[in-house]
């Protein structure tokens, strides 16, 4: 990441390395938030490899359909993203505005997905531990999601005021790099209680 | 700024484009890295202090066998929030005041990359500190342990809001931590003086960058356990609730997972303090410098695989315990090396035998003793007697406060002329360490006899039949003459900062790094121009420093004159490449900011909407915080 995407950045060598300081607190707020994601992993792989069968036998494992819909459109929204950064520093701010819309839209539907999921689930978060992963992770996605709602909501408002231009986009580019957290954490989370099969089997 | 036509100097310039904003709200919007570290600093001494009367507390409720001070329900209270604060609000918080503090001068920057990051992270600490204070006003003091282990804590066995005060404050607690850490790794990898190399940042700096890259693996975990157990209390998940699948020992390891490393998060950063204070004493290069500087980053490595070792008496498998048994006594290598880098140190050099040097030999004796049982509860038989009783309080102390306390006093001594302009008086000084010194092993010698006898731990009082009571009384004796030598050092750290200010010399330790080459205290600025780096020890080598007082270069390139001569009015400083620190790019940093404090405003009303189970105000407080937080990082707005 060069230097000059930044708008509180001027490089005074000829070749600047390394990139800006808000995209070194974005790499390591990543981190920070895929340990997040590795505790909550190990919690519900913890619960899921204990003595008794995962799930239990009187839960019906409910449909993976709106998972996978929802993963699909996460990936639509974050390549969406990842286009209106080159279309960004190639000068094409409509066409990035464009994306952005586009990758807000398709995340939209990949939350409205997952909440379909949990309203369809068939049971309740606090009726056994499988049931308290299943919601929780699917929760924490969708909490995920929705930052990065947010996120793509004040970036698109930032390009059509022309804020972001060929010459300073760090924020889409945080946008981008954070969507594809987003992207890589709803694949580990939704993995481990939609997708998967089960590892524990009660032996 | 001088008034009128005249020209103004560089140093009037500077002066002017880095100072704070007058008034109330001025000093509310300070984002410099040396108002957010003095305040780290000030606040948590305060925390110290509030969490070592505690301490005086339980040990008067135990002086004396079937004693009445106080109730069972109190002393839980107590112990929960003095291991609360000095873990959460004391330790952590004091060690990454000073990084941010001394971090930047140290490694010749002008300010943290990220300022208003940093004003974020004091501010979220002090309303997370408030917030657990608050449990003691509505009556709802936590009370399970400062490790709150479940089935304990869950709702049916603590009802009330007890444990959510607990887990929410140190939620907020953990937040604060993990963003001085990432201040404190971006500090290091760029804004660091022009050939300050990797090889030659400050042993201090080193250390504050491997325990903020700790924090960041190490803190995530709890912020995940706790919300999960908050979940369990609030909403009715059941991670934790055996009969329903889910496994109260999940908590154990999510917690230990953070725990351990925390004790080394703890230790590192007072090693690169002790580290400092005896290079300046001995006047001589730290010894083993570069074997020194990897075993600190050994130890951060091996720390996050001894989490178990807390675990032994909980049924895990022989074969892992018997790993994690190793792995404890591998870690004992690089401490090793580490103590006798000190010890070599001090033998090769000429020492000075200031207050500060008094403690860091404090902190060598104390931490060795501490490690030794340290080594002793590592192995799994002799764990096993000696788990939860008063010999693991003892191992515990003597390891925190001969490895964090005794270097933080120490610091404070030697630092506290670039924090505030004043030395602390040094025979004071030293009659607080000997009462402090010896009040601490008199305190907690006799506990390892304690334990051994079989004294369990967080017991509120005992028969008078048991053997117990002469160690008891004396522990107790010996932790009020702790307190005392704390009494003296806390008024003589007031009573100097009484009256007018003295001239106080920029480098009164005749020390090697760069915080000592510039005012005492540090100047708004900083350094007046910009610094050149030839060695690990920049003040005595006669190579560094171009630019600093009396050195000028005759031919500044076109970024350095930007930089010391502020004519855009911006606050500017200059980013280096990673590992060479070659000059990069110059970074405009914000001076003044009051979104961080709405964004801490928004997190906390939030917080407390979930304490309250008051959905509405929960809302309120998401929506302020995604206000403020949008406006913090919107283009343009400072």
């Amino acid at each position: 990441m060069a230097v000059e995407t930044s708008r509180t950045a001027a490089p005074v060598t000829d070749t600047p390395r390394g990139a800006a300081m808000g995209t070194w607190a974005l790499w390591l707020t990543i981190i920070v938030l895929a340990m997040f994601v590795a505790g909550l992993s190990t919690a519900a792989l913890y619960l899921e490899t204990g003595p008794e069968p995962w799930p239990p036998d009187e839960f019906q494992v409910p449909g993976r359909g709106p998972a996978w819909l929802a993963l699909a459109l996460t990936l639509v929204a974050t390549a969406g993203a990842t286009y209106a950064l080159w279309r960004i520093k190639t000068a094409s701010r409509r066409l990035a505005a464009l994306s952005l819309a586009w990758s807000a839209a398709a995340l939209t539907g990949a939350v409205i997905a997952l909440v379909a999921s949990l309203a369809g689930a068939g049971f309740r978060w606090d009726e056994h531990a499988y049931t308290s992963a299943y919601w929780s992770l699917t929760g924490f996605v969708i909490t995920f999601m929705g930052v990065g709602l947010i996120v793509l909501a004040a970036v698109l408002t930032q390009t059509v005021a022309g804020l972001v231009d060929e010459h300073r986009h760090l924020e889409l580019t945080n946008a981008v790099i954070y969507l594809w957290f987003v992207l890589v954490s709803s694949i580990v989370l939704l993995a481990l209680v939609h997708y998967l099969p089960a590892v524990g089997d009660g032996g | 700024m001088s008034a009128g036509t005249s020209r103004p100097t560089d140093t009037e310039l500077l002066d002017y484009v880095w100072a704070a904003r007058p008034g109330f709200v001025g000093w509310l919007g300070q984002c410099n890295h040396k108002a957010v570290g003095r305040r780290f600093i000030f606040t948590s001494f305060f925390f110290l202090l509030l969490g070592g009367a505690m301490a005086l507390l339980m040990r008067t409720q135990l002086a004396l066998p079937n004693n009445d001070v106080m109730g069972p329900d109190g002393f839980n209270q107590l112990f929960t929030m003095h291991g609360t604060i000095m873990m959460f609000l004391f330790v952590v918080p004091m060690l990454e005041g000073f990084t941010i503090y001394v971090g930047p001068l140290a490694l010749g920057a002008r300010d943290m990359p990220m300022p208003r990051l940093n004003a974020f992270g004091y501010w979220v600490f002090l309303f997370g500190g408030l917030f657990l204070l608050s449990s003691g006003v509505v009556g709802a003091v936590p009370d399970s342990g400062w490790f709150a282990y479940v089935p304990l804590t869950r709702a049916e066995f603590a009802p009330g809001l007890n444990l959510d005060f607990w887990l929410l404050g140190v939620t907020m607690l953990e937040i604060a931590g993990i963003v001085a850490a990432i201040e404190v790794v971006t500090l290091m990898a760029r804004f660091r003086a022009s050939g300050m190399s990797v090889s030659r940042i400050p042993i201090f700096v080193w250390s504050g960058f491997v325990a903020s890259v700790m924090i960041l693996f190490a803190f995530p975990p709890l912020v995940a356990g706790t919300i999960l157990l908050e979940l369990d209390r609030k909403i009715g998940t059941v991670f934790y609730d055996a009969a329903s699948g889910g496994d109260p020992l999940l908590w154990q390891h999510l917690f230990w997972w953070f725990g351990h490393p925390e004790v080394y998060i703890q230790l590192i950063p007072a090693l690169g303090m002790a580290a400092a204070i005896v290079t300046a004493s001995a006047q001589r290069r730290m010894a083993g410098r570069t074997a020194f500087i990897a075993s600190l980053v050994a130890i951060g490595i091996l720390s996050f695989g001894l989490w178990v070792h807390h675990m032994y008496a909980t049924g895990i498998p022989l074969m892992a315990t018997s790993l994690f048994t190793a792995a404890s006594f591998m870690i004992a290598i690089p401490s090793g090396v580490i103590i006798m880098s000190f010890i070599g140190t001090m033998w090769w050099g000429r020492l000075r035998w200031t207050a500060a040097m008094y403690y860091v030999v404090g902190f060598v004796i104390i931490f060795v003793a501490g490690g030794i049982t340290g080594v002793m509860v590592a192995m799994v038989p002799f764990d096993w007697q000696a788990h939860d009783t008063y010999f693991v309080v003892a191992h515990l102390h003597y390891v925190l406060v001969g490895g964090s306390l005794m270097p933080i006093l120490g610091a404070l001594h030697f630092w506290m002329p670039k924090l505030t302009g004043r030395i602390m008086d040094e025979r004071w000084g030293k009659i607080a360490f000997g009462l402090i010194f010896v009040g601490f092993n008199v305190t907690f010698f006799p506990q390892h006899a304690l334990g051994l006898w079989g004294m369990t731990r967080r017991i509120w009082t005992y028969e008078a039949d048991l053997g117990w009571n002469g160690l008891n009384l004396l522990s107790t004796a010996g932790s009020y003459v702790m307190g005392l030598g704390m009494l003296i050092f806390t008024i003589n750290m007031i009573v100097v900062h009484l009256g007018p200010k003295p001239d106080t010399p920029d480098n009164p330790w005749g020390a090697e790094s760069m915080e000592w080459a510039t005012g005492s205290p540090a100047p708004n600025y900083n350094f007046r121009s910009t610094l050149q780096v030839a060695s690990p020890e920049p003040l005595w080598d006669g190579e560094s420093m171009i630019g600093a007082k009396g050195g000028e270069d005759p031919d500044p390139p076109a970024w350095q004159r930007q930089l010391d001569r502020p004519e855009t009015g911006l606050r500017q400083a200059l980013a280096t490449s990673g590992l060479d620190a070659k000059p990069d790019h110059i970074v405009t940093l914000p001076g003044h900011s009051l979104w961080p404090l709405w964004a801490t405003f928004g997190l906390g009303v939030g917080l407390i909407g979930v304490l309250l189970d008051a959905v509405a105000l929960g809302v309120v407080g998401l929506i302020a915080l995604i206000v403020a937080a949008t406006a913090w990082l919107w283009p343009g707005v400072e």
